[in-house]
């Protein structure tokens, strides 16, 4: 018997080494620290997170496909991802810095996670997908119920355990049915067979894999767990799981339609599009009728995922193109927008109520000018990343001949447009404060007294608040660099 | 002037004023009349880069003058790219000059956040400036949207009892416009793909590649401008928004709404629509003129019985918008100039009667136009100017509009003369709403709440020096372009020239005919 050792380059994997190294830094470290000093590994864990950064940067230009036996893929698709998993997973670690209740746990958890979305990005087997999107989901069930003294918390966290474990289940199915249609584990390999003619084993293998991923990209009709999850989250992981795991399985979900199953895309294309078009819609009218911030970008974060796969619809390198460019827009104003509500959170009790929000910008000028940037962002105004980011998806669906699915999109923004201008006419509505009285003596079953935001966001939340708006504008006003840098994210066919 | 970037300046220099004047009211707060003083000087130095820009775009006879052009975005062919000529460069200099007046139509003393106010109206000025002067379909989307931001804020934090809603519906209408133009823009940009070999959206290349959407697209594709263009205006009937964001903006805004602003949606048809969809357009240029006239007629109609004075206009307002929309649809070269002459004229005579109104309310409180009369006793000197003001607005010949509405109607009735003759009709109703303003507040006996108001405690109700600053400059205009119209066609028609050549399928008219006719030399 003679076994193959294949050879190993394991520089390829140094960013996922180095987040491991730091997640075991930090566990070990805990062990000799007192409950309140455990914060201060923050530092620690920042340092894995940009370590990893820099190992993904020197990999740039250094790409290869299937190594390790074509067990991961290095391509500039899955570095441009990682990239954005990378500065969703600094923002979760600054934002938690001040933050009392979160400790050695949660620092460890926010590595472990990030390890499996980076591993998710780049797997090119469908071994390592499973192994990403387990490593990923894992240490996110537990983030979810941190707050345990809150009942919300547990709630979401149980909801997210039962609907992980069932989107596995049929990820694995629909993987098991490919295998067992091809004989076949590595993406390309599974490809390949394909090209020769494909029966309805497959066809239900590639339907089953788009839903399990759905499940993870909270689609309509996948996405029922998102809002309750999100709200119940703490705020820093909710930022944290609405960018990270979007752009992980995001990029799974690319990488296995596009390098697995390209033969059969006139089997999924139908699949997604009406998916598409049912997100955008859905994600938008239900985010209409939200009175709780976190949900309301909950829902938002439905609709922009439905963006996403409007790209990815259009099969071609500018459709990739301009989801990358979409998520790292989305990055960077979601994370913004969450660092505010983070930032704006009292202790113990999440300030995610419109109403917190009543009046905000004559209380805190800068945070709700900041959060003004992200929602206009968000609604893709003009001169805003947002806006550059949705010109370029539509281009590429226009470009690609996808005439109903731009139509769709647009419709869907401008729901969107009044969604995100509702919170911002709420934070420079005066009425709240000039009167609460006057409005409590009514009685209009408006009894809820309007608790005043804190005074100040946490130093972590500014940080978070800064760089975000700058990404905002520097991808809205002067994108080139990043266009230029995007340009070869083209994915291997 | 080689090498410094003038365009650049013009849509810059307003957004670094409004930064520095709101580095002032912060610095010191209370000085109303600091801000406003320091916002006049930038606003003057903005109307003299737009003057500076008058020589070259003669020297360049028509071409695009001054152009200024940058890879904005690569790989996806969008640059920022400006330039002028004759067509822009008249609704600049319209945009610099209201830019200055407006400043003197509110009372900075009486105004809340002065500084902030007058930020804004400077920034609605800049992108006001990028709109006229962006070459790139991206670019001009993006000021196009920008322009909204200011607007909507000036209307919701100054305006009156009902500016939320009226705000709200402005941002949402325009918005929505401007979300189906940019499918349109879209479109266009690929469709040039195979042409080019690339995506583009430089208006320039786009004429000279005779971009074209094919099938159904194109239609939509077409539409989705013409709605966009067609709310801004606005047109009849996408003006739900018009008489109540006119009504409860702040006078400033008002007058930047119906001065400049509008002027946006008829220059989108001029610029943009006709030119990038020449056949489209032929086909539908009689569904457009029909919707411009039924416009003339029904804001004629509703501003004969509007009792508030500034809603009143507002329709006034309509029913010419409807009449530029049906002159920029006769494509003929007639009409055209007409219209250009037209969008200044009313640019200038527009902004004078809101001026007016807010001058009347200030004095007595109401813009009810019955709730006063005679103010001519009290006020003779403003009655003098109002009357100026109000034969400006209803066409007097010798004044600015009668030259452009002549050479409109004229070149509509070549293109169709029963739709030039029901037009014809609207504007002679205009005599009778405007003299109806008119007479209500100035003539009869001193009534109402003239009496017992400002006007009667014997406090000093005529002129003073901040309304000469407002009605002054606007009625020389409006009287030099009534004496010598000329100056605009002579502008406009080589341009024209310009834009036809670059799409021959525009099928262009004799160019230069209006500017020939208005010279006497129709025989020729």
């Amino acid at each position: 018997m003679n076994i193959a050792i294949p050879a190993f380059n394991w520089l390829l994997v140094e960013p996922l080494g180095l987040l491991a190294m730091a997640s075991v830094l930090v566990l070990l470290a805990s062990l000799f620290m007192r409950r309140e000093e455990e914060g201060d590994l923050a530092g620690v864990a920042l340092v894995g997170i940009v370590a990893s950064g820099y190992a993904l940067y020197r990999l740039w230009g250094h790409t290869a496909s299937g190594a390790f036996a074509g067990m991961i893929t290095i391509d500039h698709f899955a570095l441009a991802i990682g990239f954005v998993i990378l500065l969703a997973a600094a923002a979760a670690v600054v934002l938690a810095w001040s933050d009392r209740h979160l400790g050695a746990e949660y620092l460890v958890q926010i590595l472990l996670a990030t390890l499996g979305m980076l591993l998710f990005a780049q797997a090119s087997n469908l071994v390592t997908l499973f192994l990403g999107i387990e490593i990923l989901s894992l240490p996110l069930y537990v983030l979810a119920g941190l707050h345990p003294e809150r009942a919300g918390s547990r709630e979401a966290a149980v909801k997210y355990v039962l609907m992980g474990a069932f989107s596995s289940g049929i990820l694995l199915y629909g993987m098991a049915l490919t295998y067992g249609a091809t004989g076949a584990l590595a993406l390309s390999d599974v490809g390949q067979r394909l090209a020769a003619g494909a029966g309805s084993l497959a066809y239900l293998g590639v339907a089953l894999i788009v839903v399990g991923l759905g499940f993870k990209l909270a689609l309509v009709p996948f996405h029922s767990w998102a809002p309750d999850v999100y709200q119940g989250a703490p705020t820093a992981v909710t930022a944290f799981m609405s960018v990270a795991t979007k752009a992980a399985a995001f990029a799974a979900l690319a990488r296995t339609l596009l390098v697995g199953f390209p033969y059969l895309f006139h089997r999924w294309l139908p699949l997604l599009w009406g998916i598409a078009a049912l997100t955008m819609l859905a994600g938008n009218l239900m985010a209409l009728r939200q009175t709780s911030l976190k949900r309301l970008l909950a829902y938002s974060g439905i609709a922009h995922a439905g963006y996403l796969v409007v790209a990815l619809a259009a099969v071609t390198g500018l459709g990739l193109f301009a989801s990358v460019y979409y998520l790292v827009a989305y990055a960077f104003m979601n994370l913004g927008a969450f660092a505010v509500v983070a930032g704006l959170s009292r202790e113990g009790e999440e300030g995610d109520a419109l109403e917190t929000y009543r009046g905000l910008f004559f209380r805190h000028p800068l945070a709700a000018g900041a959060m003004v940037v992200f929602l206009l962002s968000l609604a893709s105004i003009p001169a805003t990343a947002g806006f550059m980011a949705k010109l370029t998806i539509l281009l590429a669906a226009v470009q690609a001949g996808d005439w109903p699915l731009a139509a769709v999109l647009v419709v869907a923004t401008m729901i969107g447009l009044y969604v995100y201008l509702k919170v911002v006419y709420t934070m420079f509505d005066r009425s709240g404060d000039t009167a609460p009285q006057a409005a409590a003596g009514e009685g209009e079953g408006q009894a809820q007294v309007v608790p005043p935001a804190p005074a100040r966001l946490t130093p972590g939340a500014w940080v978070v608040v800064a760089v975000s708006v700058w990404g905002t504008f520097q991808f809205g006003l002067v994108p080139g660099p990043l266009l230029h840098a995007l340009s070869s994210t083209i994915l291997l066919p | 002037m080689s090498g410094f970037p003038l365009l650049t300046a013009l849509v810059v220099w307003p957004a670094v004023a409004a930064l520095l004047v709101l580095a002032l009211g912060l610095a010191r707060s209370g000085a109303g009349a600091a801000v406003r003083a320091a916002a006049v000087a930038a606003a003057l130095v903005e109307l003299a880069l737009a003057a500076a820009a008058i020589g070259p775009v003669v020297a360049a006879g028509g071409a695009y003058a001054l152009g200024e052009r940058v890879v904005w975005l690569p790989y996806l062919g969008i640059d920022y790219r400006l330039g002028v000529d004759g067509i822009s460069l008249v609704l600049v200099l319209l945009t610099a000059l209201v830019g200055v007046v407006l400043l003197f139509t509110f009372d900075p003393a009486r105004t809340p956040r002065p500084a902030q106010f007058v930020a804004l109206l400077l920034l609605a000025e800049g992108a006001a400036m990028g709109i006229f002067l962006a070459l790139d379909l991206v670019l001009f989307y993006l000021f196009w949207e920008a322009v909204l931001v200011p607007v909507y804020l000036l209307i919701a934090g100054w305006g009156g009892e009902g500016r939320r809603a009226a705000a709200m519906r402005f941002l949402i209408m325009s918005l929505v416009g401007s979300l189906f133009m940019l499918v349109g823009i879209v479109g266009l940009g690929t469709s040039t793909a195979p042409v080019l070999g690339a995506f583009t959206f430089d208006l320039p290349d786009l004429l000279a590649a005779h971009a074209v959407i094919p099938g159904a697209a194109g239609y939509l594709a077409f539409f989705a401008f013409a709605l966009a263009f067609a709310i801004k205006g606005p047109l009849f009937p996408f003006h739900a928004w018009q008489p109540d964001a006119y009504a409860e903006a702040p006078t400033p805004a008002t007058i930047l709404l119906a001065s400049v602003l509008s002027k946006a949606g008829v220059y989108g048809f001029l610029r943009f629509l006709i030119p990038l969809f020449p056949a489209l357009s032929h086909r539908f240029a009689d569904l457009f003129i029909l919707l411009g006239v039924a416009g003339v007629l029904y804001g004629a109609f509703i501003a004969l019985v509007e009792r508030d004075m500034k809603r009143l206009m507002a329709y006034a307002s309509l029913s010419h918008m409807g009449l530029m929309v049906a002159g920029a649809f006769a494509m003929n070269a007639v009409a055209t100039e007409g219209t250009v002459l037209q969008m200044v004229s009313h640019g200038v005579v527009i902004a004078a009667v809101f001026a007016f109104i807010a001058m009347l309310e200030a004095r007595v409180g109401s813009r009810d136009i019955g709730a006063f009369g005679g103010l001519m006793t009290r006020a003779p000197i403003l009655a003098g100017f109002g009357m100026l003001v109000a034969l400006a607005a209803l066409g007097l010949p010798g004044l600015s509009s009668f030259a452009g509405e002549f050479l409109l109607l004229l070149g509509l009735f070549q293109r169709s003369a029963w739709m030039a003759v029901v037009a014809t009709a609207g504007v002679v109703l205009a005599a009778a709403y405007v003299l109806r303003l008119y007479q209500a507040s100035m003539h009869g006996p001193l009534s109402g709440r003239a009496e017992g108001d400002g006007v009667a405690d014997g406090g000093r109700v005529d002129l003073r020096a901040r309304d000469y600053a407002v009605l002054v400059p606007l009625m020389a205009v409006a009287v030099y372009l009534g004496v010598l119209p000329r100056v605009v066609p002579d502008r406009v028609a080589p341009s024209l020239a310009h834009v036809s050549a670059a799409a021959p399928a525009a099928a262009p008219q004799a160019v230069g005919a209006g500017t020939r006719r208005l010279n006497g030399e129709g025989r020729a």
